[in-house]
């Protein structure tokens, strides 16, 4: 299930980014659309459809992030993976709470720019604050 | 520093429930000891903005989570359809910011019925929402997922209170 997830994650992370920062969509459209079209589609076309449409509306709120943040489609599709990762580890975590997807995609984000981080650490000796602009 | 606490709280709860399997109520300790966090921290807190702001803030993350909860279920739309049309909508006729808060009581919307039993319960831990989303300018910026985490933060307060179920 968690291969089959990465199959559905990635292609919706890459379309989330593509409507955000090529089309224009603000971020509460873009996640929207992608929750709503998972949520209707998913189900019907898959046997674990209804795990498969969580993990599409959590990497959509992960395409909610800021460009400074995410800032191309392979760190979009890193994303994309970790959220997979974590909504399958943790599908016994927070049951039922309102914003659990939200906080997996956080977390998933915050991943992310933590490896970027220590990537550009090691490999060119900067931190990622500096990268995007904000060193004093 | 307050503000890191209060957003960390679902992702401390969520790390509980993967380690010792801890449910419902168990969570009140880990959330007693961030709120004595919060006292230590926040007491120096001051809220500078417009006080209207904060109060149509709390109403739009009120409405999003009522019309959300109600959708999914009493329509059977389920709560990831329901939370998208109410995002749609939101983006459609309100303004960025307003889509926004709108869209975060949309995520508390989404709670199940074991958890927020009625749809009172729903309003009020969106309206926790809202207000969460106010005070907490600037903490993770840009980061996608905040606006559920300061979701599940709020379902997780109602429940503290005694309100939710679990």
């Amino acid at each position: 299930m968690l291969w089959v997830s990465f199959f559905v994650s990635i292609p919706a992370g890459a379309f989330g980014f593509w409507l955000r920062n090529h089309r224009g969509l603000s971020s509460v459209e873009v996640s929207a659309w992608i929750a709503l079209l998972s949520g209707l589609l998913l189900p019907r076309l898959h046997e674990s459809g209804i795990f498969l449409a969580g993990v599409c509306t959590c990497v959509s709120y992960a395409t909610m992030s800021s460009c400074v943040r995410v800032t191309n489609q392979l760190e979009m599709a890193v994303v994309s993976v970790l959220c997979a990762v974590i909504v399958y580890g943790c599908r016994a975590c927070l049951v039922g709470v309102g914003g659990r997807l939200g906080t997996f995609a956080a977390l998933a984000v915050l991943v992310c720019c933590g490896l970027i981080n220590v990537k550009r650490r090691i490999f060119h000796g900067h931190s990622y604050s500096q990268s995007s602009g904000n060193a004093p | 520093m307050w503000k890191w606490i209060l957003m960390a709280i679902p992702l401390i709860v969520a790390a509980l429930e993967l380690i010792h399997g801890m449910l419902g109520r168990g969570h009140s300790f880990v959330i007693f000891l961030s709120g004595l966090g919060l006292v230590g921290c926040g007491l120096g807190f001051s809220y500078e903005k417009d006080w209207r702001e904060l109060i149509t803030a709390a109403v739009l993350g009120c409405v999003g989570s009522v019309i959300v909860y109600a959708l999914s279920s009493v329509s059977n739309l389920g709560p990831t359809v329901a939370s998208g049309v109410v995002g749609l909508l939101a983006s459609k006729f309100l303004k960025n910011r307003y889509s926004l808060i709108v869209y975060t009581g949309a995520f508390v919307g989404m709670s199940s019925p074991e958890v927020l039993p009625t749809i009172w319960t729903a309003g009020l831990a969106g309206l926790f929402a809202g207000l969460l989303y106010e005070v907490m300018e600037g903490v993770w910026e840009g980061i996608g997922g905040r606006l559920g985490t300061m979701a599940a933060t709020a379902v997780i307060v109602t429940i503290l209170l005694g309100v939710g179920g679990r």
